[in-house]
């Protein structure tokens, strides 16, 4: 246990879903410890990293969840997505299934995670240019039509993995730190004059309570 | 009277009686214009007060209908009516008015038009013709030749012809004319009359109707509007000051909030920290109703319950917090950070939270002193609906479902200790229940000897009342009160004072004086050998052991082992076990460390053969009985696992292929000592022989050297029971002991894949980096068994350990979701094992 992670601002827990072997692990690995593995062996269950950075002159720790993709049905999948603020979303732009599959986890988030749970599109394996199976307009328009935040990453070479990170992470900051404000349409917040003030019912006081069962 | 005819000049037919005539027929023109516009002026105003009619009618139900509206006020609702019904009878009369108008008027006028005008000029037409007549035989007659005196004469008698006619038309005539003149006198007059008379007759009644009206009532309603307006003018002008005395109280201090009223029924807007991943913070109506913490949207009618047993909260303070009033009201399950809008008001809330916290303490203790007749009359309702009781069924009622489940265990209605009635306490690991005197002095011995629990109060793990179930105070007593001695401690009762029950207790379970030991092996002794009876799983059904089924297995272990016939072996004993019910009591007698039993045995068996000991092998209490595995409550990882214990273990003289399904390998009585005991009974599962065990000094941490060092845990969890290893862990089991393979009960569980013993052994913090002899944690051998279910909770254990060693951070949300995650998973072991099986 590192002391460097002991201080921080904020802590987001963040999740990793989408098919297996689309290289979750390995954005994960990329990211928090800078490490790439190509013959990774799948994930059981799920593991963790953390990882601080800064937003803002604050200090925002990541907890980050990874989850086995192909382990679908088990006996606790809203276990995962418990307590999760944001969810980075993977699929491999060279298989198109994992696209076409991208659907399927947006559905387990909406029945699993927060509704107001972050969620980014990211198009892993950008290096493989020449596999390409999955156009960069299609998922971008695609992220737009379902209000997903988008982009490709390498975690082989690195593009972008920072950024991706990085953005998810600043865009729930900017959502935490002004929550009050997103609040407020929806919720009934009171106007801030003090108009409502405790009612209490004019019956016994406490101290005549009190006495009667002391009796 | 003017336009009258002469007569005279009628036969005359004098210009004057022309002149007169034509005065008289312009006149009657006159008049039939007239009365013509009259007519049509009358039509319209029928028309006109129909019209009105039916718009009144709708306004007299619109009043109707808002009488309706008021008919919470009779006041107002009666006063509305009455005026409606007012206006209605008003309306009958005018509509008679109109009709009457028409009839009269209308009608009349028009058959004077018609008939009697018509008359006058078809008359006048006449006329005319017979006076043109007379005027053609005139001429014809002064035209006449002299010289055709026939002629003349015939002329002359034409004339004289047409004279006397146009006399007769004439004085016709002029007879039709006056006739008309005087006949429209009287006749417009009565007609004009009678309209008279009807509207004379529309206002009487309407006079008569409101001067009754307004005697009878409109002069009493009047009165009291004055007084409800004056009343109005009071309130408001004290609402006035209200809202000056608002105003006051918002710039001076809250001091007026307080004082003023009930605590407990204090409410008002609160800022509550969602509990969901963005903790963000929304504004609720919150209320204290019943010693529930209630709150509501400003504009949504639903109560949410927030906590629905104040009595299991504390309420809390936060020293550093980043936002200012905030208090915390603290479950044992949950945490809530509540913000209120002043200091004042924040401090409020605690007091009355707090208040309402003492105060219902104070009703549960009324209510249990009071209600108990009241709350078993409704049991039975309770019993049939604990099943499955639904997630919003507040804690209270599963307390109760606790309750009913804990008490119907035989012995169980009465204190263990002293037999007082409705017990509220128990000793988790002793599975007693007490009353709350005895509780008192058994947590005066410290945690090491009983485990004291509220029944009603606390919340409870599910493993505890899994281990609370198998036992119960008739299967205590046998074993803890088997050989009592009252000249070493006077027996409790339930009016006895302290110190009788303080020596009482001390001497039951700390001397444990009243306890009989193991059977040794010396000549009195007839059995040979030993076993532990297996409990299988407790089935809800209550099915009983087929009386054939066990007949056969106790032929078989008594046929078999004792070697002498079946006819030999203790006929109490065979009866007991296929009879059931009644013997079950003196079940517990029959194992062995019961001397009485083998006492009784000699008596009254003729032969002394020998037979074999098999512990436990009362007949199951009813509620735990049952071999129905569908209706499995243990762990679902058992079926895979149950394998008959002793392939491996040391076969008692050779007689290893005796251990059946039924029983634990047969052992020699001279290996029959309490840890041994402990370990097979752990593997039995079978929770009073394990208690035995202990009374008896087993040690909960013995090394079965003959089993790969072994401890009684890592025996029970190859069972897969909660209940044995919640029942081990209770009694000082430790989770940090190794077997000869370097193994913890953790690596166990894990090998086996029995997550709801690894999520029962991480809860109680067992050590999740212990490595066995090949340097494998459970985490490297869940990997390697590729269990999801098992790795997560490893690692979630792990990180929550990181989290919580990293730093102490308000609302850790690794903290939070590693709770639920076990939560989770506790109440998935203990009440749907089938749902981890799903994995395999």
């Amino acid at each position: 246990m590192g002391t460097k992670d002991d201080e921080y601002d904020y802590l987001f827990k963040v999740v990793l879903i989408g098919d297996s072997g689309v290289g979750k692990s390995n954005l994960l690995s990329r990211f928090t410890r800078n490490e790439f593995n190509l013959e990774s062996k799948s994930t059981i269950g799920v593991e963790f990293a953390t990882r601080s950075i800064q937003v803002d002159g604050k200090t925002i720790k990541a907890q980050i969840w990874d989850t086995a993709g192909q382990e679908r049905y088990r006996a606790i999948t809203s276990a995962y997505y418990r307590g999760a603020v944001g969810a980075l979303l993977v699929y491999d732009i060279a298989k198109h299934l994992t696209y076409e599959n991208v659907e399927r986890w947006l559905r387990e988030l909406r029945d699993h995670a927060d509704q107001n749970i972050v969620i980014m599109l990211v198009g892993n394996k950008s290096d493989l240019r020449h596999l390409r199976a999955v156009p960069t307009d299609e998922a971008k328009n695609f992220a737009e039509r379902n209000n997903l935040s988008f982009i490709e990453t390498s975690a082989l070479d690195s593009t972008n993995v920072e950024s991706a990170f990085h953005n998810i992470l600043t865009e729930i900051y900017k959502i935490v730190s002004q929550k009050q404000i997103r609040d407020s349409p929806d919720d009934d917040n009171s106007p801030s004059s003090n108009v409502q003030t405790i009612t209490v019912a004019p019956t016994v006081n406490m101290t005549q309570v009190e006495s009667c069962h002391n009796d | 009277m003017k336009h009258t005819v002469d007569f005279k000049e009628c036969l005359k037919d004098s210009p004057k009686f022309r002149a007169s005539l034509e005065d008289a027929e312009n006149d009657i023109e006159a008049l039939e214009i007239r009365l013509d516009r009259l007519v049509k002026q009358c039509t319209t105003m029928i028309d006109a007060g129909k019209a009105f009619s039916n718009a009144s009618s709708f306004f007299v139900l619109g009043v109707r209908d808002l009488a309706n509206y008021f008919n919470d006020d009779s006041l107002v609702s009666t006063s509305l009516s009455r005026f409606a019904h007012a206006m209605s009878e008003m309306l009958k009369y005018f509509n008679i008015l109109m009709d009457q108008a028409n009839r009269s008027v209308c009608k009349n006028l028009n058959n004077f038009i018609r008939i009697d005008i018509k008359k006058v000029k078809e008359t006048k037409k006449l006329f005319e013709k017979i006076s043109d007549d007379m005027d053609a035989a005139f001429i014809r007659n002064s035209q006449a030749a002299k010289s055709k005196p026939q002629e003349c004469e015939e002329a002359h008698n034409t004339l004289t012809a047409m004279r006397s006619c146009f006399a007769h038309t004439s004085l016709d005539y002029v007879f039709q004319v006056n006739v008309l003149n005087s006949k429209k006198r009287f006749d417009i007059l009565d007609t004009m009359l009678s309209f008279m008379h009807a509207q004379s007759t529309f206002f009487h009644q309407g006079h008569d109707l409101f001067q009754d009206l307004e005697t009878t009532y409109m002069k009493e309603i009047a009165g009291q509007v004055e007084e409800l307006s004056s009343k109005a003018k009071v309130e408001r002008k004290e609402m006035e000051e209200r809202h000056t005395l608002v105003q006051q109280k918002d710039l001076s201090t809250s001091s007026l909030l307080q004082g003023e009223g009930s605590l407990l029924q204090t409410e008002g807007y609160l800022f509550k920290r969602n509990s969901n991943a963005f903790k963000n913070y929304v504004r609720r109506w919150f209320s204290i109703q019943d010693s529930q913490l209630v709150y509501r949207k400003r504009t949504k009618d639903t109560l949410t319950i927030m906590e629905d047993d104040l009595r299991l909260c504390t309420i809390r303070q936060p020293v550093e917090f980043d936002r200012r009033f905030c208090f915390e009201v603290l479950s044992p399950t949950r945490s809530h950070i509540l913000q209120a809008d002043s200091d004042e008001e924040c401090q409020l809330w605690v007091n009355a939270l707090n208040f309402s916290i003492s105060h219902a303490y104070k009703e549960t203790m009324h209510s249990q002193e009071k209600g108990e007749s009241k709350r078993s009359s409704s049991s039975s309702s309770k019993d049939s609906t604990n099943a499955g009781p639904p997630p919003a069924e507040p804690k209270q009622n599963k307390a109760r479902v606790r309750m009913e489940q804990l008490l119907v265990i035989p012995g169980n209605s009465h204190c263990c200790d002293c037999g007082a009635p409705e017990p509220r306490w128990a000793s988790i690991n002793l599975g007693i229940t007490l009353c709350i005197e005895c509780s008192g002095i058994h947590r005066g011995f410290g945690v090491h000897m009983s485990k004291v629990r509220s029944i009603t109060l606390d919340t409870w793990e599910p493993e505890h009342l899994k281990v609370m179930l198998e036992l119960g105070n008739n299967v205590i007593n046998r074993c803890y009160e088997a050989d009592v001695d009252e000249t070493i401690a006077v027996r409790a009762q339930p009016d006895s004072n302290r110190s009788v029950r303080e020596n009482w207790i001390r001497a039951k379970y700390v001397q444990k004086a009243f306890i009989k030991p193991l059977p040794g092996v010396n000549k009195s002794n007839m059995a040979r050998k030993w076993s532990v009876r297996k409990k299988t799983r407790r089935s809800p059904a209550r099915s009983l052991i087929k009386s054939s089924y066990t007949e056969s297995s106790l032929k078989d272990s008594l046929g078999s082992k004792g070697g002498d016939s079946l006819s030999h072996s203790d006929p109490d004993l065979t009866s007991g076990l296929m009879e059931g019910g009644d013997i079950g009591a003196r079940g517990a007698v029959l194992s062995v460390s019961n001397p009485k039993y083998r006492d009784s045995s000699e008596v009254e068996s003729d032969s002394t053969t020998s037979g074999d000991i098999v512990f436990g092998d009362e007949n199951p209490p009813p509620f735990v009985a049952g071999l129905n595995k569908s209706l499995d409550l243990e762990s679902s990882d058992e079926s895979s696992h149950d394998v008959d214990d002793d392939s491996t273990g040391p076969s008692g003289a050779g007689s290893s292929t005796d251990g059946d399904r039924f029983t634990t390998s047969w052992e020699d009585m001279s290996r029959l000592d309490p840890n041994l005991l402990l370990y097979k009974a752990s593997g039995a599962r079978n929770l009073p022989v394990m208690l035995e065990a202990l009374s008896n000094k087993a040690d909960p941490n013995w090394v079965n050297l003959e089993e790969d060092g072994k401890t009684p845990i890592m025996r029970a969890v190859q069972t897969g029971s909660l209940a044995a290893c919640e029942f081990l862990l209770l009694n000082n089991a430790k989770l940090d002991r190794k077997d000869k393979h370097g193994r913890t009960p953790l690596h166990h569980a894990t090998i086996l894949g029995h997550t709801g013993q690894v999520c029962q052994f991480l809860k109680r913090r067992a050590d999740q980096n212990a490595k066995d002899n090949q340097g494998k944690t459970p985490l490297m051998i869940a990997v390697e068994n590729a269990n999801a279910d098992i790795v997560t909770l490893l690692r979630l254990a792990k990180l929550n350990d990181e989290m919580k060693e990293s730093d102490g951070y308000l609302g850790n949300p690794g903290d939070e979701t590693f709770q639920d995650v076990f939560r989770d998973f506790t109440n998935m072991a203990s009440n749907n094992p089938e749902k981890l099986k799903r994995k395999q």
